[in-house]
C-alpha cells in the first residue's frame, strides 16, 4: 500500500439522499471514515441508520449523492462488487452450510480454489475462537457463536470496512460486554475499519473513535465521543446521548447572564452554544453527574426523593420556579428526602439551546431511567 | 388399578374400530399382491401359486411403453410445475398481502376444481385450438394441477425462508444467480424434491384428465390397465400393481425422510 492510497477514505459519502416514497429516510449525508477507524452512528428507530449502512453495502441506493469506497466511486456498484461485508443483526448465516462453509462463503463465490480457501477460513475462525467448531451445523449454535461466525465471515476476506448493524442487540446482555471487547481487539489486531450502527448510547461512547449522531435523516453531530457528549451542538444530541436535565430560562439583555430557578448565573464564556444564542428564553441542559450538592451552591433546592445505589445515590430535588432537577452523587450523598440543600455546577456544564429547540424524543431519558431502558428499540424494516 | 367393565370394552371398541379401517385400507393391497402369484389367467379364481405373473409382467404388449410414458410425462410435467410454481412462489412473496391473496387463490384454484370439470375444459381447449393430442397435451393438463400442488408447497417453503440470507449473500460477494444457486436453492431443497414427488405421483396416477386429453396414441400406464381389465384382472395386472405399490412406498419414505430434516431448521 502507497502513502497515497493509506491516506484515502476507506469510506466517503456524499450529500447522499434517500426518499422511501413521501418520506425523506436521508437528508444529505456526508461523511468519511478513515482506515483503520471505528465510526459509531447512533439515533433512534426511524434516523435512517440502518439505510445508511445498506446504502454503503450496496443493498441500497442512493436517490443524490455519491458513495466512494477506498477512493473508487461506488455509488451505483452492486453490493457484490463492493470491498465491503456486512455483520446482520440476525446474522443471516447460511442455513445449509457448516461453521467453515459459511466463513468460505465469500472466497468460494470469488472463485478461490478449495485449498487456498481453507488456511483463510482457520485464521478467520482463529480470530473469532471459532475454530474447534468448524463442522458444526448453524443450528446447533447458540447466539453469540452464531454472531462470532458471522464476524469471521465477514473478515474471512479483509474488507476495507466492515459494517456492523447492531451486532449486540440481538444477544444476551451478559454476552455484550465479550463481543464488544472482541469487536475492539480484532479492530485494533487487524487495522479493521468499522462502521457501526447501534441505538445503544453506552455502546457507541464505548467503542466509537468518533460518533455521528442521527436524527430524521440528518448527520447532527460527529466527532470524538467525549466531544459530542461534553460539548453536544443540538438539544436532541444532548439528550440522546444520556441523562440531561432540561430547564427552561431567559437568557439576559447583556448575553452575559441566565435566569434559572430565580437565580441569575453568569453564562461562561466557552459555553459553545451561549455567543450564538440572542437574548430571549433559552433551554439549558444539564447532566445529572455535573451537578453537586453541597454546603453552598448557585441555586438552592429541596430534595424530593432519594435512590441509593450504594456507589452512588440518585436524588430529586425541587428549586424555586417549579424547577425539578435531577442529580447523580457519586460517591453517595447523604442528603434525605426533605433536606434543602445547596446546587452547584461549573459554568461549562450548562448546555444553552435556543428556547424553542426539540429535545427530542429521548429527552424522557432525562429523569432517572436506566441506561437499559433509554435505549430506543430499533427493528430494521 | 382396576379397570372398569366400560373403559375395557372403549377400549376394544377403538381397536375394533381401528382393525376395521386399516383393512378396509389394506385388505385390497392385500388380495391384489396374493392374487399376483395365482397361477390362473382369469383373475380371481385362486388355482395354485405361480411367478408367471411376474415373469410376464413386462412381456405383455405395450405395457412396457405405457410406463415409460407415465414415467417421462410424469418427470417432464413435475419438472415444469417445480420450476413454475417455484418461480411464482418466490415472485409473489414479494406482492403486497391482499394481490398476493388473489394471484395465490387463482393459482391454487385447480386444487379444488373437480378432475372431469379440468379434463373437460381442457379437452374442448385443446381441440378449439386444434393441437395434436399427444403427449404434449398431456404433459400440458398434468401442469395443470401440477403447477398448483407445487406452488402450495412451495408457497409455505418461501415463506419460511429469511430473506436476509440473499442480502446476505450478496453482500458477500455472490452475484444474484450466485446467491439464488448457492443459496436459495439449497434451502429450499427439500421443499424441491417434496413438491416434485409429490406432482410426480399425481401425475403418475392420473385417469381422467389423461384420458381425455391424450388422442389416440399416448396411453400411459392407468389407461393400459384400464384398457385390459375389460378382460378381467390377469396375475400380470396384480403384479404390476404390487411393483408399483412398492416403488411408491419407497418414494414415499423418500419423501418424508427429506421433509424431516427441512421441518426442524425452521
Amino acid at each position: 500500500m502507497t502513502q497515497d492510497e493509506s491516506s484515502t477514505p476507506a469510506v466517503e459519502l456524499v450529500g447522499v439522499r434517500k426518499e422511501f416514497g413521501e418520506r425523506t429516510i436521508l437528508d444529505g449525508i456526508d461523511l468519511e471514515i478513515a482506515r483503520g477507524e471505528v465510526l459509531v452512528l447512533v439515533g433512534p428507530s426511524g434516523s435512517g441508520k440502518s439505510t445508511l449502512l445498506k446504502i454503503v453495502s450496496g443493498i441500497e441506493t442512493p436517490d443524490a449523492g455519491e458513495v466512494w469506497l477506498s477512493g473508487e466511486c461506488c455509488t451505483n456498484t452492486p453490493p457484490y462488487r463492493r470491498p465491503v461485508h456486512t455483520v446482520f443483526q440476525n446474522y443471516a448465516l447460511f442455513p445449509h452450510l457448516d461453521v467453515a462453509g459459511n466463513v468460505a462463503f465469500p472466497l468460494a463465490v470469488a472463485g478461490m480454489p478449495a485449498s487456498r480457501r481453507q488456511p483463510l477460513v482457520e485464521q478467520a475462525l482463529g480470530w473469532v475462537h471459532m475454530q474447534r467448531h468448524a463442522r458444526r451445523r448453524i443450528d446447533a449454535l447458540s447466539g453469540g457463536e452464531k454472531q462470532r461466525v458471522a464476524l469471521a465471515r465477514a473478515l474471512v476476506d479483509r474488507p476495507q470496512c466492515v459494517l456492523l448493524d447492531e451486532p449486540l442487540s440481538a444477544l444476551d446482555p451478559h454476552l455484550r460486554a465479550g463481543t464488544l471487547e472482541l469487536l475492539e481487539e480484532l479492530q485494533a489486531e487487524l487495522g479493521l475499519t468499522y462502521l457501526f450502527i447501534t441505538h445503544d448510547r453506552e455502546e457507541a461512547l464505548r467503542i466509537g473513535h468518533r460518533i455521528g449522531v442521527l436524527n430524521h435523516g440528518r448527520l447532527e453531530q460527529i466527532g470524538p465521543p467525549e466531544e459530542v457528549y461534553r460539548r453536544p451542538k443540538t438539544a436532541f444530541v444532548a439528550s440522546f446521548l444520556g441523562k440531561i436535565n432540561w430547564l427552561s430560562g431567559v437568557k439576559t439583555a447583556s448575553g452575559r447572564e441566565l435566569e434559572i430557578c430565580g437565580c441569575h448565573i453568569p453564562i461562561a464564556s466557552q459555553s459553545a452554544a451561549a455567543p450564538g444564542l440572542p437574548p430571549g428564553p433559552v433551554k439549558v441542559g444539564l447532566r445529572p453527574e455535573d451537578v453537586r450538592i453541597g454546603p453552598s451552591g448557585r441555586i438552592q433546592a429541596r430534595v424530593v426523593s432519594r435512590l441509593f445505589f450504594g456507589d452512588s445515590t440518585t436524588i430529586r430535588v425541587q428549586a424555586a420556579g417549579d424547577c425539578e432537577l435531577v442529580v447523580d452523587q457519586r460517591p453517595a450523598s447523604d442528603a434525605a428526602v426533605g433536606d434543602t440543600v445547596w446546587l452547584d455546577w461549573s459554568a461549562d456544564a450548562m448546555h444553552l439551546f435556543a428556547g424553542d429547540e426539540p429535545e427530542g424524543p429521548a429527552s424522557d431519558i432525562a429523569v432517572g431511567a436506566s441506561p437499559a431502558e433509554a435505549g430506543v428499540k430499533e427493528q430494521v424494516p | 388399578m382396576q379397570q372398569t367393565l366400560e373403559q375395557i370394552s372403549l377400549r376394544w371398541l377403538g381397536r375394533a374400530a381401528l382393525a376395521l379401517v386399516l383393512a378396509g385400507m389394506y385388505l385390497p393391497v392385500a388380495m391384489t399382491v396374493v392374487y399376483s402369484f395365482n397361477e390362473s389367467k382369469i383373475g380371481t379364481v385362486w388355482t395354485g401359486f405361480s411367478l408367471d405373473g411376474y415373469r410376464n409382467v413386462f412381456a405383455q404388449e405395450g405395457l412396457l411403453g405405457a410406463l415409460w410414458a407415465s414415467l417421462a410425462i410424469g418427470a417432464i410435467a413435475s419438472s415444469l410445475s417445480v420450476l413454475a410454481g417455484t418461480l411464482a412462489a418466490l415472485g409473489l412473496s414479494a406482492w403486497r398481502p391482499r394481490t398476493r391473496l388473489l394471484a395465490q387463490g387463482v393459482i391454487a384454484l385447480p386444487l379444488v376444481t373437480p378432475d372431469v370439470i379440468i379434463a373437460l375444459s381442457l379437452a374442448m381447449f385443446f381441440s378449439a385450438l386444434r393441437l395434436e393430442q399427444g403427449f404434449g397435451t398431456v404433459i400440458a393438463a398434468h401442469c395443470v394441477f401440477g403447477i398448483s400442488y407445487a406452488f402450495v408447497v412451495m408457497t409455505g417453503a418461501v415463506q419460511d425462508l429469511d430473506y436476509t440470507v440473499y442480502s446476505a449473500a450478496l453482500d458477500c460477494g455472490a452475484t444474484p444467480w450466485q446467491a439464488y444457486t448457492r443459496v436459495i436453492v439449497p434451502i429450499l431443497a427439500p421443499s424441491l424434491v417434496v413438491a416434485w414427488l409429490f406432482v410426480f405421483a399425481l401425475s403418475f396416477d392420473d385417469f381422467l384428465i389423461t384420458f381425455l386429453t391424450k388422442g389416440p396414441g399416448a396411453d400411459t400406464l392407468p389407461i393400459k390397465i384400464y384398457g385390459q381389465m375389460r378382460f378381467g384382472i390377469k396375475p400380470e395386472t396384480s403384479a404390476l400393481f404390487v411393483v408399483l405399490f412398492l416403488v411408491t412406498l419407497g418414494g414415499a419414505l423418500a419423501a418424508s425422510r427429506l421433509l424431516k430434516p427441512a421441518q426442524a431448521s425452521t
